[in-house]
């Protein structure tokens, strides 16, 4: 123990300790003098920047506690002092690079954007509209949940855009004024029962895709190596509910061979509007009049009276159906054949290498 | 009495030098060269001759500058210009082109010591150089001037959306009408290179041949579509890049057998790259790495001389 | 005793440059050389914390024991580095955004702990002073030297400034045409016109690098196996060099 604690040992902790305390004291007494202007500046930047987007708005520089689900983009929201709206701080980092990009929207009480403003974007590749304080937000001026979706403007990087739109929608569906839809409003297997008795022989080879580009076909049930298959298509209506669902045989040369209608469900009119919907019958009667039309004569199929909107969507999710292409699923052949040629190569030149050292070192 | 000469091994000697191979190398890049000016358009021939121009200006006043043996008439540097143009897009800025062989060969080439001493292939560094700083100007490829395409996507883009849909047919292909770079287009043109090198014995078959057939066999492997995988091996600067770039003297492991680790490791890197990896083309990349490695592939499969120590 | 003085501030400009020559404080130099307004802040913030160091080390050289030196001496530097932190984040915020992390670091920046060492605990007050002057003012300027390289060259700007014919607007102010080499204000091109320089500086500059050269054998270089020197026949140079110092040890029969 004496070894420890004795002369030799003691100055040197002793200095040391000593200067510890004398910088500790230095650098408490530039904070006590710094923080205050920290903190002042750090809330005006962002008195300024609510500012921004919601002009005219008062802000007490207090962020609201986030609920418990939400999502990873919201980072902060501010609920504007006299009624106005919220303002919610956004960052996504599903851009081109990956790295965060910060921005911050004013959303009034009826889900509409007031303003919009970039405020951080970090990626290492920054189009000079996308810089923070640009003048990117203005496009989204005015626009509500449903109208971002369609929104064009012109920023040249793309999947940057799309990770804003998608944070943008976060924040309308946290602030409930968009639902998040499930992608396909039905079980699969119901859907796939409902293909395979469709289909008719050969159903118990059906396997499903997912077509990458189409707006209302969802899924497609095809045969490997045949060219007929069962469509499905929906849509929801702006109501939140689908407006319309049904699958759809089509043979090998792109002629409707039959239909069958899931769903179908217009809003009943007010009276004011004067108007009648179509009767079951007569909704009936028209998807009937879809079999055996093709690309071209699909577009003459018309509903009896009322709901013309929902029908020439019908008719649109038909034509789209008709035309849907999928790329096949690869069989198992080639694979093997593949691993086959990979090992015996493998086999053969390792096998070359042990005989040859085998000769040299024999030697 | 007769004055005795007294000397050295060797004795007999071939008529091979660096210069005679680098004409060998030239004469076979030929066609390609030819067939991409037809392809392409007379732009094509600016950007080789800006290429191979600045190349050889470069490493003729690096020696002068630091009062080194002057190296240029050798070749070398003619071949890695005209490698690097070849590999470029018909429409690159010239500008860019240039910028790209200065550093070719001044950074790569003459810093580490000049030829035989640098670490990796100048062509294949300088043309991952360009396309890192000029993406836009010189990523892709462009477009045949000779045919009008329906498409305007290189044939590597259009498999990297995992279709085989809207590709050029296969004799399309072999004869150069698609998109890309100048000098990967035909594959008949690289193919006349390819057997021309062999005969000369300026290359060994093996390197071409493995690179080539790992590409395919992984490919069928992975997306398990013979289609797909013999697009693959026309496509992009596979076929150009297994032949001429792949088989450089300096950064290619010198055994017979680092040769085939060589072309195998390209191969892999090749595929994991086009197939899993951002970048739709993953040749040049390949190459590079499979150079960094090729000291310590060397080292793993020398020979041991006969009766030396283990 | 003034050209003494002088010479000690000089010596830290060209002979012996931190970074170009002694080549310490790298990390800084590679990464906050990418703009000139980055490159300033970092020069004149690290100038300011070696002054300061440099001169309390100094005064307290007889004080601190051998044994705790180097714990006294970080916090020293970290409490002059934490300071200057929160000066700049409380009246310059822009410039604290934008050295970032950086500024945290230059507690381990070589060159500071480093002439503490080499100098600071061996002289008096005010020639420590002095050299912590010339270190920080030959580091501030190889950093300006690169910075400007890698702006003007990758960004086509000057401190923030566009430069006309580097980057051509259309009439609309939209850019038509830049004639830059992105590459440069990236990691890639940092390492390259840093490599550049060191290699131009040792070979105009005094002959201080040759001698550097000369004591390295190949041998001893890491990079012994696959750089192309010791193999080239062309380098008999440095081949015979160190077949010289072999000779000159004790030699196997």
């Amino acid at each position: 123990m004496n070894k420890i604690i004795n002369k030799e040992n003691l100055k040197p902790v002793l200095v040391l300790s000593v200067i510890c305390i004398i910088v500790a004291a230095l650098m408490g007494a530039v904070n006590m003098l710094t923080e205050p202007v920290i903190k002042d500046r750090n809330e005006k930047a962002i008195a300024e920047s609510l500012g921004k987007v919601m002009p005219g708005g008062q802000f007490d520089g207090e962020s609201d506690a986030l609920k418990k689900d939400a999502p990873e983009t919201i980072s902060r929201v501010y609920t504007e002092k006299t009624g106005k709206g919220t303002v919610v701080v956004l960052v996504t980092n599903k851009g081109y690079t990956g790295k965060n990009i910060g921005f911050t929207v004013g959303i009034d009480t009826e889900g509409k954007i007031v303003g919009m403003q970039v405020t951080q974007n970090e990626e290492s590749i920054i189009p000079s509209e996308l810089k923070p304080g640009g003048s990117y937000g203005s496009h989204y001026v005015g626009a509500g949940a449903k109208d971002i979706a369609e929104l064009v403007t012109g920023a040249t990087v793309h999947f940057t855009e799309g990770a804003i739109k998608s944070a943008l929608n976060d924040a309308f569906v946290y602030l409930g004024f968009a639902e998040n839809k499930p992608e396909i409003p039905r079980d699969e297997s119901e859907i796939f029962a409902l293909a395979k008795e469709l289909y008719g022989e050969g159903a118990e080879n059906l396997e499903s895709y997912t077509p990458t580009d189409s707006v209302y076909v969802k899924r497609v049930y095809k045969e490997r190596g045949k060219d007929a298959f069962v469509a499905y298509a929906f849509t929801y209506s702006q109501y939140g509910h689908p407006e319309f669902e049904f699958i759809i045989k089509v043979d090998e040369s792109r002629k409707v061979t039959a239909i069958n209608k899931i769903v179908w469900k217009v809003s009943d009119p007010k009276p004011e509007w004067g108007y009648v919907p179509p009767s079951e019958e007569a909704v009936d009667a028209f998807f009937e009049s879809f079999v055996g039309k093709d690309a071209s004569t699909v577009s003459s199929v018309e509903i009896a009276t009322g709901a013309t909107n929902t029908a020439g969507r019908v008719r649109e999710a038909a034509l789209e159906a008709i035309e849907v292409t999928v790329t096949e699923k690869r069989g198992p052949a080639p694979r093997i054949i593949g691993i086959v040629a990979l090992v015996l190569a493998a086999g053969a030149f390792v096998g070359y290498e042990i005989i040859k050292r085998r000769r040299t070192s024999g030697k | 009495m007769n004055k005795l000469v007294v000397s050295s091994s060797p004795h007999i000697r071939t008529d091979s030098t660096t210069r005679r191979i680098m004409l060998d190398v030239l004469i076979a890049l030929l066609p390609t060269a030819v067939a991409g000016t037809v392809i392409f358009g007379i732009k094509a021939l600016w950007v080789m001759l800006v290429c191979v121009g600045f190349s050889v200006l470069s490493e003729f006043l690096f020696n002068l500058i630091t009062k080194h043996t002057q190296t240029v008439g050798d070749l070398s540097a003619a071949v890695t210009g005209l490698i690097l143009a070849l590999n470029l897009r018909a429409d690159a800025p010239l500008w860019q082109c240039a910028v790209g062989a200065v550093f070719a060969i001044i950074v790569v080439k003459c810093l580490f010591g000049g030829l035989g001493c640098n670490f990796a292939n100048p062509a294949v560094t300088g043309r991952i150089f360009i396309m890192i700083c000029f993406a836009t100007t010189v990523g892709g490829g462009m477009m045949p001037t000779v045919v009008d395409l329906a498409s305007s996507a290189t044939p590597l883009e259009i498999m990297k959306g995992d279709t085989v849909n809207g590709l050029p047919s296969l004799p399309d292909m072999m004869l150069g009408l698609r998109g890309g770079a100048i000098g990967e287009v035909c594959a008949i043109a690289i193919l006349l290179g390819f057997a021309y090198l062999v005969y000369r014995g300026v290359i060994h078959f093996e390197t071409p041949l493995i690179f080539i057939g790992t590409v395919f066999v992984l490919s069928l492997i992975i997306s398990s579509d013979l289609t797909l995988s013999l697009y693959h091996v026309f496509s992009g600067g596979l076929l150009f890049g297994a032949v001429f770039m792949a088989t450089d003297y300096v950064t290619t492991p010198i055994t017979r057998s680092g040769k085939m680790i060589f072309a195998f490791g390209c191969g892999l890197i090749t595929v994991l790259i086009r197939f899993f990896g951002t970048y739709p083309e993953g040749v040049s990349f390949s190459i590079l790495l499979m150079n960094i490695l090729s000291p310590y592939i060397e080292k793993w499969t020398a020979k041991k001389p006969l009766g030396g120590k283990k | 005793m003034k050209n003494n003085k002088l010479s000690i501030v000089l010596r830290g400009l060209i002979a012996e440059n931190p970074v170009l020559v002694l080549v310490l404080g790298t990390c800084p130099t590679l990464a906050q050389t990418g703009n000139v307004i980055a490159a300033l802040s970092m020069g004149i913030a690290a100038t300011i914390v070696l002054v300061c160091s440099n001169m309390v080390i100094s005064a307290l050289r007889n004080i601190i024991p051998d044994t705790v030196r180097i714990p006294c001496y970080i916090v020293v530097i970290a409490g002059f580095v934490t300071v200057v932190q929160l000066v700049m984040q409380a009246y310059l915020p822009d410039l604290y955004e934008m050295m970032g992390v950086y500024l945290a670091l230059i507690v381990v920046n070589c060159i500071i702990l480093g002439r503490a060492e080499m100098f600071a605990r061996k002289n008096n007050v005010v020639d420590s002073a002095l050299d912590g002057l010339g270190m920080g003012l030959g580091f501030l300027l190889a950093l300006l030297v690169m910075a400007t390289i890698r702006e003007v060259l990758g960004a086509g700007t000057f401190a923030g400034i566009e430069i006309p014919f580097l980057i051509v607007r259309d009439a609309a102010g939209v850019v038509k045409n830049s004639f830059t080499l992105p590459i440069l204000t990236q990691a890639p091109g940092g390492f390259l016109v840093f490599g550049i320089m060191i290699a131009v500086i040792n070979k105009i500059g005094p002959k201080k690098g040759e001698e550097k050269r000369k004591n390295f054998s190949c041998e001893g270089c890491p990079s012994a196996t696959v750089c192309g020197r010791v193999a080239c026949p062309e380098n008999t140079e440095l081949v015979t060099e160190s077949d010289d110092r072999r000779d000159g040890g004790k030699e196997e029969a």
